[in-house]
């Protein structure tokens, strides 16, 4: 069971980006990856396996939200578990449909299960949905993923 | 083709690739559903199902024949969409009215 300090240290002010720009899913995937390099949590190696990874399997979930996250083999080149919120001023276009929020995900266990677990939830309601699209303050986007829905 | 009863499930796995992130995701959302069923609901990389115990494998169509392959004797139900999926919806329904569940 993760202590609420653990569980907040997973998803950090400076992990979230509202004002993104991407021209392409590589670009999109790479930004994540290179957010996650500057939080010390992974190495370049992690973020490269986070772009082989999307092309073979891409992670978008639907509703315009996508998790990239690296192989299990990468799991190596992850120092810390993380989460990083990158959403892009105009939608990138991913395989089946248009993504305006990557959620990218460092992990080397279970530490982040219950925190992706709340995505889940936040993104099934309507309104927690909308405020993850829209708000501009990254404060209410990490508090509302910490506390799930 | 594979087939269990519902009152023989204990648990179900969720497979995807690295196991950290999609799977994560549909797992929590099918534990809530079956949280009166008494039916785990885990998550795991698609290579290691073997090792994982399970009566039923629950997989994104892209790495549905990895699982089969994996485990050949499991009933595998295969989704399209991570969030809200129809043939998800169908397997709850089926562990709810106690049916048999089949690969699909």
């Amino acid at each position: 069971m993760e202590t609420p300090s653990q569980m907040a240290d997973l998803l950090q002010l400076a992990g979230i980006t509202l004002d993104a720009t991407a021209s392409s899913r590589e670009e999109a995937v790479s930004i994540c990856g290179s957010l996650l390099v500057d939080l010390g949590a992974v190495s370049q190696e992690y973020a490269d396996a986070m772009w082989e990874r999307e092309q073979v399997f891409p992670s978008e979930l639907g509703d315009g939200f996508a998790i990239p996250h690296g192989t299990d083999e990468s799991r190596q080149h992850v120092m810390f578990d993380q989460l990083v919120f990158v959403r892009f001023t105009e939608p990138v276009s991913w395989v089946n449909e248009d993504i305006s929020v990557c959620v990218g995900i460092a992990s080397q266990g279970d530490g982040h299960v219950e925190i992706l677990g709340n995505l889940a939830d936040l993104l099934m309601e309507e309104e927690s949905a909308h405020t993850l699209r829209t708000s501009s303050d990254p404060e209410v986007i990490r508090d509302l993923i910490l506390k799930g829905a | 083709m594979a087939s269990v009863s519902a009152s023989d499930v204990k648990q179900i796995v969720v497979a995807c690739e690295a196991g950290m992130g999609s799977s994560v995701m549909v797992a929590r959302q099918l534990a809530k559903q079956l949280k009166s069923q008494e039916i785990t609901v885990v998550h795991s990389p698609v290579n290691q199902l073997a090792e994982t115990p399970h009566q039923i494998v629950l997989v994104h169509r892209g790495l549905s024949a990895r699982a089969k392959q994996a485990v050949p004797d499991s009933v595998v139900i295969i989704f399209d969409m991570f969030l809200g999926d129809l043939n998800i919806a169908k397997l709850v329904g089926a562990l709810q009215n106690g049916d048999t569940i089949s690969d699909g």
